[in-house]
């Protein structure tokens, strides 16, 4: 499954809309780390946790494309963006609900352990993708990072991960069965 | 806090159209007296932009000196002490030199060889790491340098300093992007991409909470930002994609495959690179580097004179180039949602395929029809600029009054000879395969 399916897949098994562009990122980057037959695109280490460019382009695509609607949630100076499938975006996965069926499911699973989990707040989806992305830059290695030294290694890139972030992702990250916490 | 002499950063003054003059240390004037810096004096700037801009002919070497100069400012603003200002400056100064011939353009070529991405500053850290030249000069700064380029702590910095310097040299505000937008205006004769440069610098600021050490612009900035934001996206839709460039570019970028693939002029061997930085490169680097604009197309054309790939580069050489033919809005004009979503798809070698298949219902050659996605994206920064509003750090696009959608706009081009009959053939596959009525 490619960039744009994940990104359809993970807005469709929510109900067809999600809040906040960076709940996206750090949803399909978790997806990808978390079922190995989606495609992976490459993560750089910002403000919020991992972004891919690559992402942001193909978010950006699918709006332009007329399958995913933006807009502005009213309210508050804070209130983000966003982001819904439109009836042709829905045609497009409904094709894709058939065709990777597999794929499809993992990714709804996925999308309903962070729901339950978080009610797929940025924050916490945030905390997970940067204990995760701290993991994963050292896997392979000889000495394996346990989850406190990637924690600790998150601190290095400037991330602010407090005790209680800490808990909380590496919690989600336990139930997305990305990490054992023994 | 180390404190160098007075005049280390001013050993040498070199002049610059933009800044007046920037100043280098002794070590930066030994780096780029090397044989791989100056090798960036034949490197353009904008590849083929000249066919269409004819002065766009600056090259990596001068955007390197800008860079350091932008290195060095940003680096004071933020309170960076020397040491890591040297290593900052060094960073900006070197972080181009793994371009090969005509900049962005061979990340292409070594992609297709090596079947992923290898980006240029990938290649800029096997440099600093193995030049015998420059590893001697930079001795264990060099380490440093290849940690701040590869977004890494750097070794013996307080955490939070490597990624407030990190953010200096790469990032959506990194002054890589401060200085080629100005550059290339001004080197084009465009007012495009310039913006109150003084007026970033005197704002930028970082997050600064001791854990959280990030690039941030202070409110009052907010404003200088956008300037630079709405230049960006100019330089992008009059500059960086015009029709004519991307057309240079395209056929260059064939001339290439034709000369790897089919003529054999360059063994695909001496193009092949591991990634891993722990490897030892000196094969592929020392043929790497000796490469520049005029050397490749001197190799090809020397090589095989009458072969295809150097008449393509002899056609670009004497601006006898493909046209246009058809061009249209591929998220705008289809209306059918499977082939929008199709085309929206569609990745370099779904656009060759395309391309050869017109091609042989013509009874061309291969390389005579090319076919291209131009995207700009509206946004035009990798992620997120943030803007500290009442000491908190927030996203600009939560204050732009200038309302961005995340949108891009794209454009579809098939290329060809400039022939009736070329035309109308091209014109019946998109109708037929994109279900869309064209408009001669």
């Amino acid at each position: 499954m490619d960039v744009y399916e994940i990104i359809e897949s993970i807005l469709d098994a929510n109900g067809g809309e999600i809040k906040g562009r960076t709940a996206i990122q750090k949803l399909v980057y978790l997806a990808q780390n978390a079922i190995p037959e989606l495609e992976s695109t490459p993560y750089k280490p910002h403000y919020y946790g991992p972004f891919s460019s690559e992402l942001g382009l193909a978010l950006e695509k699918l709006v332009s494309y007329s399958f995913v609607t933006e807009t502005k949630v009213p309210g508050t100076m804070y209130g983000g963006y966003n982001y819904k499938l439109t009836t042709d975006g829905q045609k497009v996965i409904d094709a894709i609900k058939k065709e990777k069926k597999e794929e499809y499911e993992e990714i709804r699973d996925l999308v309903n352990t962070c729901k339950k989990f978080c009610k797929l707040k940025i924050a916490p989806l945030s905390f997970a993708s940067k204990i995760f992305y701290m993991l994963n830059a050292h896997k392979g290695d000889a000495e394996a990072l346990t989850i406190n030294e990637a924690i600790t290694n998150a601190k290095e890139l400037g991330w602010r991960v407090s005790s209680d972030n800490v808990e909380q992702g590496a919690k989600l990250l336990e139930e997305l069965k990305l990490v054992k916490i023994s | 806090m180390s404190k160098f002499p007075k005049d280390y950063f001013r050993f040498k003054s070199i002049r610059d159209p933009l800044y007046g003059f920037v100043d280098l240390s002794e070590t930066e004037l030994k780096l780029i007296d090397t044989k791989v810096f100056r090798r960036l004096l034949n490197i353009k700037q904008l590849s083929h932009a000249f066919l269409v801009y004819p002065t766009a002919i600056h090259t990596r070497f001068e955007h390197s000196l800008g860079v350091t100069h932008l290195a060095n400012r940003v680096s004071i603003q933020l309170g960076f002490e020397d040491g890591q200002r040297e290593i900052i400056r060094l960073a900006g100064l070197l972080h181009d030199i793994g371009h090969g011939p005509f900049s962005h353009l061979f990340e292409s070529v070594l992609k297709n060889v090596n079947g992923k991405k290898i980006d240029h500053d990938k290649i800029s850290m096997m440099l600093i790491k193995e030049d015998p030249e420059i590893s001697e000069i930079l001795g264990d700064k060099g380490e440093k340098i290849i940690q701040l380029l590869d977004h890494r702590p750097v070794s013996g910095w307080n955490k939070s300093i490597s990624t407030l310097a990190t953010d200096v040299v790469s990032s959506p505000l990194d002054v890589d992007k401060m200085d080629y937008l100005r550059r290339d205006s001004y080197h084009i004769g465009v007012a495009y991409g310039q913006f109150d440069l003084p007026r970033l610098v005197h704002t930028i600021r970082s997050t600064d909470d001791k854990m959280e050490n990030r690039i941030c612009v202070d409110s009052k900035g907010k404003d200088a930002i956008e300037n630079y934001r709405l230049g960006r996206y100019l330089m992008h839709a009059q500059v960086y994609k015009h029709h004519t460039r991307i057309i240079g570019d395209q056929m260059f970028l064939r001339a290439l495959d034709l000369a790897v693939y089919d003529e054999n002029i360059i063994a695909k061997d001496k193009l092949t690179v591991d990634e891993n930085l722990g490897k030892d490169h000196s094969d592929f680097l020392k043929f790497y580097t000796g490469l520049d604009d005029r050397s490749l197309y001197d190799l090809i054309i020397k090589s095989k004179p009458d072969g295809k790939s150097a008449g393509m580069l002899k056609q670009i050489q004497q601006r006898k180039l493909l046209k246009r033919v058809l061009d249209f809005l591929p998220d705008k004009e289809i209306g059918n949602a499977q082939v929008r979503d199709r085309i929206m798809k569609m990745k370099d070698e779904d656009l060759i395929k395309m391309s050869n298949e017109i091609a042989d219902k013509q009874g061309l050659e291969k390389h005579e029809i090319i076919s291209y996605i131009s995207v700009i994206p509206v946004n035009l920064y990798e992620g997120e600029i943030m803007i500290m509003w009442k000491g908190v750090p927030r996203k600009l696009d939560e204050f732009s009054p200038i309302h961005t959608t995340e949108s891009t706009i794209s454009k579809f081009y098939i290329f060809s000879r400039n022939d009736e009959k070329v035309k109308k053939c091209i014109e019946e596959y998109v109708e037929e395969n994109f279900q869309i009525k064209i408009e001669s």
